[in-house]
């Protein structure tokens, strides 16, 4: 047993543990079926946003202050050819080979006329990135997603998800490569720290768009991972009629 | 170089779609009008480098005169209220129509802006039957050694010619994101709650704009 395997299992019992103990003290007004821990979730939420506050985005933005924006684009090619072996595990075990052949082919590509992963010539030649993961793959499997769950520090999740973040950590070459955990979490927070920074973008769509950020992060991250279970086709069961085109129904 | 040829062909792909739009009175196709959307304000925000820091009072001002005016926003409301909508006196749906049409179109340029650097927009091959009233044109942001983002635009068929209704990131609809937020907060406050809501948020934004 790695000692990072041993850690994130801890960790995701000690979540069950808080998770199971406030999700049943809190009782909510409205109830969301699709978010009956949603007292629970509120309270990790704004604890995550507090921290992200003080520590994570001060982080971030002292990096991307710090660090040119070529640097940091390589960092970013550097994590995103370690995930693409990820990517391409999955797409196997669901059997996309076109895709795995994609996102494999990135990798030999990228380690090598990239430069270990450093730039991503394959992209340039239209070998796009795509995303999967194991979540995606338990969730075509069958598997159900279970409550909402927002994660201490990581954020939107669900049950499906967080079993599935934990199986991404471990097929990753990152922690079968680095085996010492000072090196490996080392690595964890740089990416953390980077992707922080790339989201600044993002962030300001959403403060300005949400008129309650729980619920649009929620609810995004609900729509984009269903939409990537379906690739890419409408979730069977999601109501998104026109109220003014369908009186008669309901 | 590469960059200035870039804008000169698509400044004359605008001038061309803008001339080809009022040589013939017939409305644009679905497709042809989310390219000259997107690339109109693509031109408009590249022009203009206080826009690309982030400035949208500007972009949204432009907007107002021009591509907004192919967005039915009065659909885009119904579609994120729900079901709660019919409930909603007519004097009621103006006033959330008006306060969700701020917040979106300043959605929009805040997100056309954080996406127009360094990225390019293709347009996936569209087809169409003639009779059909509902389409969906796709299209993706590129960017060097980023995942492409799909970004598909919802179409309907009105009396004056199409119009967009819908706009879906990774999957993700800007509209429908709203609607367990706004039913969670019509059950709470009522139609008058959201109301209030979405006119405070907007009040906000617009400080903060300002103040910026």
């Amino acid at each position: 047993m790695r000692p990072s395997n041993l850690t994130v299992k801890r960790f995701l019992v000690g979540l069950m543990l808080v998770a199971g103990l406030s999700g049943a003290a809190v009782a909510e007004e409205y109830e969301n079926p699709r978010d009956p821990w949603e007292g629970y979730n509120r309270g990790v939420f704004a604890v995550n946003e507090a921290l992200d506050m003080v520590i994570a985005k001060p982080i971030a933005q002292a990096y991307e202050f710090i660090i040119p924006e070529p640097i940091r684009i390589l960092v970013t090619n550097v994590f995103s050819n370690i995930s693409d072996v990820v990517i391409g595990i999955n797409d196997l075990l669901q059997g996309r080979g076109e895709q795995a052949f994609n996102d494999f082919g990135r990798v030999v590509i990228n380690t090598t006329l990239g430069f270990g992963g450093l730039f991503d010539v394959a992209g340039n030649a239209g070998w796009y990135k795509s995303t999967n993961d194991f979540g995606v793959t338990f969730g075509r499997w069958g598997a159900p997603s279970g409550p909402y769950f927002v994660l201490p520090i990581l954020g939107p999740s669900n049950i499906r998800d967080t079993f599935g973040w934990a199986a991404d950590i471990a097929a990753s070459p990152l922690s079968i490569v680095v085996t010492d955990p000072t090196a490996f979490w080392t690595a964890w927070g740089v990416n953390y720290v980077n992707t922080r920074a790339n989201l600044f973008p993002a962030e300001k769509i959403i403060e300005e768009a949400a008129t309650d950020k729980y619920s649009y992060l929620r609810d995004a991250f609900m729509q984009n991972r269903l939409n990537l279970i379906n690739e890419g086709a409408p979730p069977p069961g999601l109501d998104v009629e026109d109220p003014a085109e369908s009186d008669d129904k309901k | 170089m590469i960059r200035f040829l870039r804008h000169m062909i698509l400044l004359a792909c605008v001038a061309f779609s803008a001339i080809s739009s009022m040589a013939f009175a017939n409305p644009l196709p679905p497709d042809q009008l989310v390219k000259q959307i997107t690339q109109e304000t693509y031109v408009y925000v590249n022009q203009d480098p206080l826009l690309q820091k982030g400035d949208t009072s500007k972009l949204i001002e432009w907007a107002e005169k021009s591509v907004v005016n192919s967005f039915d926003f009065q659909r885009m409301t119904r579609l994120a209220v729900g079901k709660d909508w019919r409930q909603a006196t007519p004097e009621q749906q103006k006033q959330l129509v008006q306060e969700f049409r701020t917040l979106l179109i300043r959605t929009f340029a805040n997100a056309f802006i954080g996406i127009s650097k360094h990225q390019t927009l293709e347009y996936l091959p569209f087809k169409m039957q003639d009779d059909q009233k509902d389409v969906i044109v796709k299209t993706l942001i590129l960017k060097p050694g980023k995942k492409p983002v799909d970004v598909n635009f919802s179409l309907e068929k009105g009396a004056e010619g199409w119009y967009v209704y819908d706009v879906v990131l990774a999957g993700v609809s800007l509209i429908t994101n709203y609607r367990e937020s706004f039913t969670q907060e019509i059950r709470t406050n009522g139609v008058d709650g959201l109301i209030k809501q979405l006119a405070d948020k907007n009040r906000q934004a617009a400080q903060k704009a300002k103040a910026s």
